[in-house]
C-alpha cells in the first residue's frame, strides 16, 4: 500500500485552479488484486475505509470544511487521514506540522490561516518543508527585505550574510 | 565541498506566492527549491512534482556552517 499520494493542487506548470490538496494516506482500495484475500488483505482492504468514516463522522476530529476556521487545517476529504497543523502565530507563517493520522491531531484556532495559506507549506514525513517551488512564486528578485519572518526567512537571511562576509 | 562552502552558493530571494496560495501577497524571504536541488539535492523533496525544501536539512547545514566558521576564527 502507498503511504500517500498528494495530488498536486498548483497544476503541472504551477497554474490552474487550486484543488482540495488531495493528501492521502488511504486512498481507495490497493491496486493489487492479492491483498484483497485472507485476513490481511481484508484488513489492509477495509482499514482505509473504516478509518475516513471514522474520520467523517467526527469521532476522529474530522468533519470539517475548508471554511470551517475552528475545525481541522484540511477537510477530512482533502487529507484522507493525515492532517497538517499550521505552526507559529494565527497561521501568518507558512510552516505545518504533518501529524500522521495515527498520532496526536494539532488543531488550529478560529482565526487559522485561510485555505490558499495552508497549501503553500506542508511537511514531509515527520519534518517542516516549505513551498519553495519557483513554479509557485512571483515578484521574484535578490533578497533585501521580507514582511514574514519565518524561519525560511531566517535561513535566508543567515545565508545572505554568509555571502556578504566572503 | 563543504557546509559552508554549499551555503554560500545559495541565492536568498525575495518572493511572493501566487495568488491563489498566499491571497495576501505579502513578501517573503526563501530561496528557488530549484537552486537549493542542484547544491544540496538531499534537501529538496518532490511531492509529485512540486518541490518542497526540507528545513531540517538546511538547519543542520547551518549548524555545521557555523562550526566551521568557529573553527576558523
Amino acid at each position: 500500500m502507498a503511504l500517500g499520494t498528494w495530488k498536486n493542487p498548483y497544476g503541472a506548470e504551477g497554474g490552474g485552479q487550486p484543488s482540495t490538496g488531495d493528501l492521502r494516506m488511504f486512498g481507495g482500495p490497493p491496486a493489487s488484486t492479492s491483498s484483497g484475500s485472507g485476513f490481511g488483505g481484508a484488513f489492509s482492504k477495509n482499514f482505509g475505509s473504516s478509518f475516513l468514516d471514522m474520520w467523517k463522522s467526527g469521532a476522529m476530529g474530522g468533519g470539517g470544511s475548508d471554511d470551517d476556521k475552528g475545525g481541522q487545517a484540511f477537510s477530512p476529504g482533502s487529507v484522507g487521514g493525515g492532517s497538517i497543523a499550521p505552526i507559529g502565530d494565527k497561521g501568518k507563517h507558512f510552516l505545518f506540522q504533518y501529524t500522521h493520522p495515527q498520532a496526536q491531531i494539532i488543531q488550529h484556532g478560529p482565526d487559522g490561516p485561510s485555505f490558499g495559506e495552508q497549501l503553500a507549506t506542508t511537511a514531509i514525513g515527520a519534518g517542516i518543508s516549505a513551498l519553495c517551488d519557483i513554479r509557485t512564486k512571483v515578484d521574484i528578485a535578490p533578497l533585501e527585505s521580507t514582511e514574514v519572518n519565518d524561519s525560511l526567512a531566517e535561513i535566508a537571511f543567515f545565508v545572505k550574510g554568509l555571502r556578504e562576509c566572503a | 565541498m563543504s557546509a559552508l562552502e554549499k551555503l554560500k552558493k545559495l541565492d536568498p530571494i525575495q518572493f511572493r506566492y501566487k495568488e491563489n496560495i498566499d491571497p495576501n501577497q505579502s513578501l517573503r524571504a526563501g530561496f528557488s527549491a530549484q537552486q537549493v536541488q542542484e547544491i544540496i539535492p538531499e534537501a529538496v523533496h518532490e511531492v509529485d512534482g512540486v518541490l518542497m525544501l526540507d528545513l531540517n536539512v538546511l538547519r543542520n547545514y547551518l549548524s555545521l556552517a557555523k562550526e566551521e566558521l568557529l573553527s576558523k576564527s
